[in-house]
């Protein structure tokens, strides 16, 4: 019965994401038409604004330039959870691609970094919180994904579930077929979690990029606002 | 007052709903915030505002608020809300160094636009601002008659048409009378004839009325101006105020309609211009230490950054300093956001950094060019323990510069 109500909460929270990503593309559509509250003065963007934009989607630059130890952190944390992300979804793969192989040890690395990461971030919050800004909602998401990290660290370092029962739950969760529920306390209390976090993922991931490009391209631009070209 | 229920991102463009969520709440912004510097209150600060409204927007347009009835929100909050937005300077430096990139120098004055449509703006310096540009065309209610006898240099010719107008400006004519002084002196020693609209056609620009959120009369405003303008044969509109070139730059068109039927031109601009043209020569020396205050809604606002210093650096003798934050990422002087006297305690507090910077640095003057940077700076000053001269650019300049005889 567990197996079946785990399977449904992970389809639930799959969805509700989908709804959440449908939303911000919405709203992406409508912006890539309407981009600002004012004239454009520069209708053409020209290639450079792109480059920048994908180069701080990468590195972070506007982090980067506003705090070197923020950015330590931040940086190491985004591209381990993105190594992580990719490492997982061999359970979601009855034959994994060949370029997914080739990541799996990239992925086993980011998953020792991402709760160090974490931890980094969390003890940076607290040595600077006087006089600044905590949010509440960030501690607790950046908690959670300290807690799923660590379990999931441990069950790679110390208590492996079968990882074959596992990939055939996950497969089950999609295929709409629900399957045993692995053998682990440890497990369920990794995809619970994850499953709560799931609906609560910050918006900025997929907002984020789309205002960067906005925010190079109106740098680009106000060369040109009372300038003449 | 609008429906209440009503979502809270109808005045807002989709990209900005889009930045609102963008924001990761990392707080690094509050470095930068003017406001924080002297008050310490990381509940007035940008990703607590921006937190709050998201609140608003999912109580009003979220989801469950579609297919359920939209929840009231907290009066106390909307309060709360509607002072924070309004503390604000609207400086920019928050979006400036923002991780990501939200422009917020734009986004506060329609999220106070929000709430003023909303009936929760009750400060009577923003409420009574309507009445007084439609009885006596400037936001302050001073007499119409005032606006340019009292510094209008006698010498000075005005054209009756020209392609060169001049803009004054109701922060200049009435609160920074030797900056306006200073452009039109410069104005004439550069020699070409140039008109100007007369006391009762040169109305308010509409800058307070757009940063407050009262954009009711913006269009009518515009229009007004324009259209004179135009009469006048126009094909250059110069002004020295950096809020007033701001919504020329950036909002007249929209509000006209079309393509303004002219170029707006900074003063500094057009005495760079006039520089390299040898139209205008500086022959008498200044040897000082001078610092350069870049003002938020020139630098950050419209990108006129190096204008001013080719102007000063064209004063032989003088040595130009910079303030740690300059140029694009330049402190806000403490006079922004069109509520500087309700919130006075802080526009006094931020403009004595601003003396204070200038002092240590040893600088001989501290160089404006921003009616309002000019009068709170001023202000500042009196009764604060460092004491520096306080002069505008175009002040300073007039004084130094002579026209080329051709």
């Amino acid at each position: 019965m567990m197996n079946v109500m785990i399977s449904v909460a992970a389809l639930v929270a799959y969805v509700f994401f989908l709804v959440r990503f449908a939303r911000q593309s919405i709203i992406w559509f409508r912006a890539s038409r309407h981009a600002a509250a004012y004239p454009i003065f520069l209708t053409k963007v020209p290639a450079s604004v792109y480059i920048t934009t994908v180069l701080d989607i990468l590195f972070f630059r506007r982090i980067f330039n506003t705090s070197k130890l923020l950015w330590t952190g931040s940086w190491v944390f985004h591209i381990s959870f993105f190594f992580v992300t990719l490492r997982h979804t061999r359970y979601f793969f009855p034959s994994l691609p060949d370029c997914l192989i080739l990541l799996q040890p990239v992925g086993l690395i980011a998953g020792y970094l991402l709760p160090l990461s974490l931890l980094y971030i969390i003890a940076l919050r607290t040595v600077q919180k006087k006089d600044r800004y905590a949010s509440s909602y960030n501690y607790v998401i950046s908690g959670m994904l300290f807690f799923i990290s660590t379990i999931g660290l441990t069950m790679r370092m110390f208590f492996r579930p079968d990882l074959l029962s596992v990939k055939q739950f996950a497969l089950g969760i999609f295929g709409l077929s629900p399957q045993p529920l692995p053998d682990s306390m440890l497990f369920f209390l990794h995809i619970g979690l994850f499953l709560l976090l799931l609906p609560f993922l910050p918006p900025h991931i997929i907002a984020a990029p789309f205002v960067n490009l906005e925010a190079n391209r109106r740098m680009e631009e106000l060369r040109y606002v009372i300038h003449e070209r | 007052m609008k429906d209440k229920k009503e979502s809270f991102t109808r005045n807002l463009t989709p990209m900005q709903v889009m930045e609102l969520d963008a924001c990761t709440q990392c707080g690094e912004c509050l470095q930068h915030c003017p406001v924080q510097e002297v008050t310490g209150r990381p509940s007035i600060s940008t990703p607590e505002k921006i937190r709050v409204f998201r609140e608003f927007i999912k109580a009003t347009g979220g989801l469950k608020a579609r297919f359920f009835n939209p929840k009231e929100i907290d009066k106390e909050l909307l309060q709360d809300f509607t002072k924070a937005v309004f503390e604000c300077t609207t400086c920019g430096a928050c979006g400036q160094k923002c991780a990501v990139g939200i422009n917020t120098q734009r986004l506060w004055p329609y999220l106070r636009k929000e709430m003023f449509d909303r009936g929760l703006v009750d400060y009577e310096i923003l409420t009574n601002m309507p009445d007084a540009i439609k009885k006596s065309g400037n936001p302050y209610n001073f007499p119409v008659e005032e606006r340019f006898k009292p510094w209008f240099p006698e010498q000075v010719k005005v054209a009756e048409k020209s392609e060169i107008a001049y803009y004054a400006g109701c922060s200049g004519v009435y609160g920074a009378k030797p900056m306006v002084r200073g452009d039109v002196l410069v104005l004439d020693a550069i020699g070409d004839p140039f008109t100007m609209l007369t006391e009762e056609e040169e109305v308010c620009c509409g800058f307070p009325l757009f940063i407050s959120g009262q954009h009711d009369m913006l269009e009518d405003l515009t229009k007004r101006l324009v259209e004179a303008y135009k009469a006048k044969g126009t094909k250059v509109l110069v002004c020295s105020c950096p809020c007033c070139v701001n919504v020329m730059t950036r909002d007249w068109p929209a509000f006209y309609g079309k393509e303004l039927p002219f170029k707006i031109r900074h003063m500094t601009q057009y005495v760079a211009d006039a520089l390299k043209q040898r139209k205008i020569m500086v022959k008498k020396e200044l040897k000082e230490r001078i610092i350069y205050h870049d003002p938020c809604y020139l630098s950050r606002g419209v990108g006129v950054i190096e204008e001013p210093r080719e102007v000063l650096r064209a004063i032989p003798g003088i040595e130009l300093l910079e303030f740690d934050r300059h140029g694009s990422e330049s402190r806000c002087c403490g006079a922004g956001g069109a509520v500087r006297k309700v919130f006075n305690e802080n526009a006094i507090a931020i403009g004595r950094l601003a003396i204070d910077e200038a002092v240590a640095k040893k600088a001989d003057k501290l160089i404006l060019s921003c009616p309002a940077c000019y009068g709170k700076v001023n202000e500042a000053m009196q009764d604060h323990d460092r004491k520096i001269p306080i002069v505008d650019i175009m002040e300073l300049f007039a004084q130094h510069v002579e026209r080329v005889e051709t």
